[in-house]
């Protein structure tokens, strides 16, 4: 089911209500299966692979708990096999056989081509490794097997962070299932408030955006420079506007019942460089690679050839972790050979202080901004030589005139977005809004509410995380 | 403050800041969002503003001209100047169906001169390739607008994607399942159970069968996608929109009636074989006596044409040349003219 959809209009309130009319014990069946229907809204019979990488996790938890030494090891190599084996079979077969028999081509041997051509099951990535951190942090001891199966499931499976996140880890969330949930006016104006502003970004921005962006990366050789290079950065708020629009929903719909699962986003794009943009954005994932992949690589207490090594990894195979085509690998690659040549000199030269200036400042923000824009062509296309168009396009269509009119409006939501944005910096809709008085608040309620209802794209955008 | 009067006074709030964007929306905004989203509106407003006796609904039948045709009228326009007292106005959407036409004229207002209403039957619009064509999305898209609700309630409704939104890649799949599984429903010496047997059999085996190049087997299979089907009036879905118009007309007091397209029957005979000419009658006689017995009148042009009259040569369409136009334009005018 979709946030944006009619029938979660309906959803919500109802999941809601019904929560707080049953007795705790009847809660956690209730959402569980609130969220088996949320699920199955999609493809129906894909709840069966979650079922898997449920039972597996919740099985290996147990058994990682009651034993010791090698055993407890095997256990978890076993748990993390079986779960990366499901990812690999949806999301990477089909991208690994088309390799293989490209690989096969220039070296003259034979591979089978193999076509598995099935539509990846929604959020896969998110829920395996929200699975994942449960059974590692199981190992480690900072988390107590789950023995309710069904509170599992529902770490696993809670309706508003199991499509795209945020990656909740079990210490966050888990025991909050186990916690009697009392209603709380306060926490349901909060959630509101979350919901209508995700609605607002995600509809009236994001939407907005994205025939234009469309547009143009269909068909880049006609484009001029201008419209190329306005592409580009429309993309950039694209996606952050799709992303924070589905966890700011996300983090409201949970806040709504009392729960509090965690923020995935804190103004990226005014990160002054790229390593605080990856403290910025996309918080549940960068967290998740740094706790799970880089510390246990030897992290930055290591030789600096191995940290490089380290700090590159990671970036690989988070780029991998979106998607299956080398594009994705590319931006990951791309993302952290920059955020080396960041580090390396200030690691070397053990740089330490920097003007505070604000022109200083805004500068690197700007540039900031920028690279991550440009990196950004590698996310969005859909092949290396869609990207190569887009590249050749805006460094030698400046003489063709523009024949894209962006509609003024755009302008105008983007202008205003920027705005709100930079109003919410080391804070969040619902705790500014407890901040302003109340005709301003209502005011702030009421614009939001006429445009998201008379604003919204009108084509059919399905979250862009969706398919990861 | 007490709780409930706190959640009451809010739900007040809520309630005027609505019924405010209701105004606000209905008095500046909704007219440019009719015509950028449900340009439609025009053609409604039309059948009223000109006292419009029969609307004609038509897909791109009726958008369709030969590039050396000297006469570029549409069927509806030729039906105009066949009928000099009566005004038709048409409906012409591409790749629109029964389903459209529903909602399209059940948008008319109470008040108005229409007396008849002509809505072309396409055999094709009744299989699984336009019931699972990737064109429904827009075309459901461009309805939103157009119910009758307040103006917000409709422009969040279209903001709330509250039209069919079923992804390109799930269609397909669709539309393959039902031609792996719909049965053919042949005689048993008949050898291919479903439509994707028959047409996997063209394709590979098609060079004895005397189709010599790979366009004509990929032609002769578009034949068998498109019409190797049997209707089941409990499942097809555009059987449902049929009978909704003939409610519908009933309830406004409308003359129907119903005309099938002409197919390239004399193409299909050539390419696939008289099997699938025959399912394409069997298809037509069941529309025909279905309707027949709800009181429509039914003008079956089903093979009211050659294949010279046919425009496109490379695959299956309802694109007529002028001689084609008018020939069909003729037959509904005979069951028209008092």
């Amino acid at each position: 089911m979709l946030f944006n959809s009619l029938e979660f209009f309906f959803f919500f309130p109802l999941v809601t209500l019904l929560f707080f009319l049953l007795s705790h014990k009847y809660r956690w069946i209730h959402l569980l299966l609130a969220s088996c229907v949320f699920y199955m809204f999609f493809v129906p019979e894909y709840i069966l692979i979650l079922l898997i990488t449920i039972v597996i996790d919740y099985a290996a938890g147990i058994l990682i708990e009651n034993s010791n030494g090698k055993r407890k090891k095997i256990y978890l190599i076993i748990s993390i096999i079986s779960t990366c084996l499901v990812l690999f079979i949806f999301k990477y077969f089909d991208f690994f056989n088309e390799n293989m028999v490209w690989l096969s081509e220039q070296f003259g041997f034979y591979y089978p081509k193999r076509v598995f051509d099935i539509i990846l099951p929604i959020g896969l990535s998110f829920h395996t490794f929200q699975s994942l951190s449960y059974v590692i942090e199981v190992y480690r001891g900072n988390q107590k097997a789950e023995k309710h199966f069904g509170l599992y499931s529902l770490y696993v499976m809670f309706y508003p962070q199991l499509v795209t996140g945020p990656i909740e880890r079990p210490q966050n969330l888990l025991h909050q299932f186990h916690k009697k949930k009392v209603f709380n006016l306060q926490n349901l104006i909060d959630g509101l408030r979350l919901i209508l502003f995700g609605l607002f970004v995600k509809m009236v921005i994001a939407d907005n955006l994205a025939p234009f962006v469309d547009d143009v990366y269909g068909n880049p050789e006609s484009q001029s420079s201008t419209t190329i290079l306005s592409a580009i950065f429309f993309y950039s708020f694209q996606i952050y506007c799709d992303f924070l629009g589905y966890s700011t929903i996300a983090v409201g719909c949970a806040k709504a019942m009392g729960f509090s699962i965690m923020d995935n986003f804190k103004n990226p794009y005014l990160a002054k460089s790229i390593a605080e943009f990856w403290q910025r954005w996309h918080i549940s994932l960068s967290t998740w690679f740094r706790d799970y992949l880089y510390f246990p690589l030897g992290g930055n207490k290591v030789k600096k050839a191995r940290w490089i090594l380290n700090i590159f990894i990671v970036f690989v195979v988070s780029g991998v972790w979106h998607g299956a085509n080398w594009t994705f690998v590319i931006w990951g690659t791309l993302h952290g050979l920059l955020y080396l040549l960041e580090s390396i000199p200030k690691k070397i030269f053990k740089q330490k202080t920097e003007s505070n200036s604000a022109i200083y400042r805004i500068l690197k923000i700007g540039f900031t901004f920028v690279v991550v824009s440009f990196v950004w062509v590698f996310f969005r296309a859909e092949n290396l030589n869609q990207v190569k168009k887009i590249f050749h396009s805006l460094i030698h269509n400046w003489n063709i005139p523009s024949t894209f009119e962006i509609p003024n409006s755009i302008w105008v939501y983007l202008l205003g977005f920027v705005v709100l944005d930079t109003l919410l910096f080391k804070t969040r809709f619902d705790k500014w809004c407890s901040t302003i008085s109340a005709p301003m608040r209502w005011s702030i309620y009421g614009i939001l509410i006429f445009m998201t209802i008379t604003c919204s794209g009108v084509e059919n955008y399905p979250f862009i995380y969706f398919q990861f | 403050m007490n709780m409930k009067l706190n959640i009451g006074i809010k739900i007040l709030a809520l309630t005027l800041v609505l019924i405010a964007s209701n105004f606000i929306y209905s008095l500046w905004y909704f007219e440019k969002d009719l015509q950028k989203y449900s340009p439609d509106i025009n053609v409604i407003r039309r059948v009223v503003s000109e006292k419009a006796d029969i609307v004609y609904c038509g897909e791109s039948s009726n958008m369709s001209t030969f590039k050396n045709d000297a006469n570029t009228l549409f069927i509806s326009q030729i039906l105009n100047d066949l009928l000099p007292y009566q005004k038709v106005v048409d409906f012409t959407k591409k790749a629109s169906h029964a389903g459209i036409f529903y909602q399209l004229l059940k948008a008319i207002p109470e008040t108005n001169d229409v007396k008849t209403i002509v809505v072309t039957m396409n055999l094709r619009s009744f299989g699984p390739d336009w019931i699972n064509s990737n064109l429904e999305t827009p075309l459901q898209k461009d309805l939103v607008l157009l119910r009758v609700l307040p103006p917000l309630v409709n422009r969040f409704l279209l903001g709330f994607k509250n039209y069919d939104t079923t992804p390109a890649k799930q269609r397909e799949k669709k539309y393959k399942w039902h031609l792996d599984h719909d049965p053919l429903n042949r005689a048993e010496d008949f050898p291919y159970a479903t439509a994707s047997l028959w047409e996997e059999n063209i394709v590979l085996n098609g060079r004895k069968n005397k189709l010599k190049t790979v366009r004509i087997r990929e032609l002769a299979s578009q034949h068998i996608k498109s019409y190797a089907f049997v209707i089941n009036t409990q499942a097809n879905p555009r059987i449902q929109d049929f009978d909704n118009i003939v409610e519908l007309a009933r309830k406004r007091n409308w003359n129907l009636v119903f005309h099938i397209l002409p197919e390239n029957v004399e193409r299909t005979q050539e390419l696939v074989g008289k099997e699938l000419v025959q399912m394409m009658r069997e298809n037509k006689n069941l529309l025909l006596n279905r309707y027949k017995k709800m009181g429509v009148k039914m003008v079956d042009n089903l093979e009211l044409l050659p294949n010279e009259q046919y425009i496109d040569q490379d695959w299956t369409s309802e694109h007529y040349k002028e001689t084609g136009r008018k020939l069909v334009a003729e037959k509904i005018a005979e069951v028209l003219i008092p």
